[in-house]
């Protein structure tokens, strides 16, 4: 009587299905996983800096320690807050007797906010970003005495996304965080539109 | 000699490396001083002289945001987002009750009766705590902000308009009216932001303040405009800002008591309007708060919602001796 133990042959093949066998299993699982892994890569989101504009102290720290001159990050306005006032406290220099568009009169270092008038009485407040440096005074005197429809943001067009931010570094309020590209502005009106 | 050289070598790469990190958090130090400012400070300074209140009580609000006070007989009432309280002065709790809609605004009718405005909607309820009408709604987009009474007629601002309407004391619209007549500037009401508050005079004369316009405007039922007084300005004795006076009430003299947005302070105004005194200087609120809301009492004391700090603090005037 013969044993199938006894049989070399026998024991060969077995081991060389289980060599071909693994190899396929090994292949196919490596194959899913680098599948897997590219379809995750694909579908991952991207993250940039951003200022959450309520806990944004306006240090002015973002006009001078960004790695870009002028700074990426400039003054936007949220028309939608905007109460479109004659004195505008993001624009008038305190204590201004005349409210014209005198440079003495404006408060902004660099001129960078445009004064339009509506109709009696607003006025429309525009920022011309080649001139705004997102030293956040207009965004204070607003904040002061207006609704904060001024905020400052880092514009993406002009941040280089540095891997560690330096004005997040030295943000006293730790206002600038990673946040989803999907979701890359963080604007009080955004805000308001979502609760309501 | 080779020992030494290298424990130089180590001792320069450390002075180094010490030079570095320090050089690097002095550069990072958040007390750096700032190059751009726009020096608010010089708003919170008060003359000493002319702050004749002192604050003699504090509440503490139950809840988190208190947004808006009123003030009748001795209790006080206090709106949160969906929550109504009732105190005594001492701050003893007689109501507290969830109200389904966000609640806007606070008022005490002669009678007692408590009405809230709830958007564009208002809600009668008594002192029993028992809800005895819901008015029909305003407007679809109204925004109430204040309710005052007048005989028997009851004002009420909303800031969709804006108008002002008046309503009989069954909850039935009489009429309504923009606010316009000035000789100059007639533009009616110009609000802002929703602070759109309403007062009655000693004697029974509506005042409504046109924040826009940094004005506080007397009307005629009917909604002819018989005066006006405030003007924009950064000195103390104006009003601020894009929407000021934010919170006002009257006293018994017909003085004016109003709060601002912003930089709050409160002043106390002589009923033709110029500043008789300050009540409270922006140094005794976090900055940039919430107005606060103004409440009196039969004996002209103030009472003062201090949204940021959560209380409500009472402000009497310091009398001489």
């Amino acid at each position: 009587m013969k044993n199938k133990k006894d049989n070399p042959d026998e024991k060969a093949i077995k081991r060389r299905e289980f060599i071909k066998s693994s190899t396929r299993s090994g292949l196919l699982l490596g194959l899913g996983g680098l599948g897997g892994l590219l379809a995750t890569n694909s579908q991952a989101e991207n993250y940039v800096w951003q200022i959450d504009s309520f806990e944004c102290t306006n240090c002015g720290r973002c006009a001078e320690d960004c790695v870009e001159t002028p700074s990426a990050v400039k003054c936007i306005h949220a028309f939608d807050l905007c109460g479109y006032c004659d004195l505008c406290g993001g624009y008038f220099k305190p204590g201004t007797l005349d409210l014209t568009t005198g440079a003495e009169a404006q408060i902004c270092p660099t001129s960078a906010i445009k004064r339009s008038f509506v109709e009696d009485p607003f006025f429309e407040h525009t920022i011309d970003e080649d001139l705004c440096i997102g030293c956040a005074i207009c965004v204070e005197g607003c904040a002061a005495f207006g609704n904060g429809s001024l905020q400052i943001q880092i514009k993406h067009d002009l941040c280089v996304d540095c891997n560690q931010c330096s004005i997040a570094r030295v943000c006293p309020a730790d206002a600038i965080k990673r946040v989803p590209a999907s979701k890359a502005y963080n604007i009080k009106d955004e805000f308001l539109k979502n609760k309501a | 000699m080779n020992k030494y050289l290298i424990y130089t070598v180590l001792i320069v790469l450390g002075t180094l490396i010490v030079y570095i990190i320090l050089n690097d958090a002095l550069k990072d130090s958040i007390n750096k001083e700032k190059t751009y400012s726009y020096g608010l400070e010089d708003f919170k300074k008060v003359d000493p002289s002319l702050i004749k209140y002192k604050e003699v009580k504090r509440i503490r609000a139950a809840l988190s945001k208190p947004k808006a006070l009123a003030y009748f007989n001795g209790y006080l009432g206090i709106a949160y987002d969906n929550q109504l309280q009732v105190i005594d002065t001492t701050g003893q709790e007689y109501i507290n009750r969830a109200i389904r809609d966000t609640i806007t605004s606070i008022s005490f009718a002669p009678d007692g009766r408590i009405f809230l405005g709830c958007g564009n909607q208002v809600f009668v309820y008594d002192m029993e705590n028992d809800k005895l009408d819901k008015w029909k709604m305003i407007g679809p987009a109204s925004y109430i902000t204040s309710i005052v009474f007048k005989e028997n007629t009851i004002f009420i601002a909303d800031v969709d308009g804006p108008r002002v309407h008046r309503f009989n004391n069954n909850g039935e619209k009489l009429n309504s009216f923009d606010g316009k007549g000035r000789i100059e500037r007639d533009v009616g009401f110009v609000i802002p932001s929703p602070y759109f508050d309403l007062a009655i005079g000693p004697d029974d004369q509506l005042w409504v303040a046109n924040t826009g316009l940094q004005s506080i405007e007397n009307y005629e039922d009917n909604g002819e405009l018989r005066s006006y007084w405030g003007e924009p300005s950064y000195k103390l004795d104006g009003f601020v800002g894009c929407c000021n006076p934010a919170q006002f009430a009257i006293l018994s003299d017909g003085s004016f008591v109003t709060c601002e947005k912003g930089i709050v302070r409160i002043k106390v105004y002589h009923p033709s309007g110029q500043l008789e005194s300050v009540v409270a200087p922006p140094n005794d609120f976090n900055l940039t708060s919430e107005p606060a809301d103004l409440a009196v009492d039969e004996n002209d004391g103030i009472y003062a919602l201090d949204v940021s700090r959560k209380i409500i603090r009472k402000f009497e005037r310091i009398t001489d001796g």
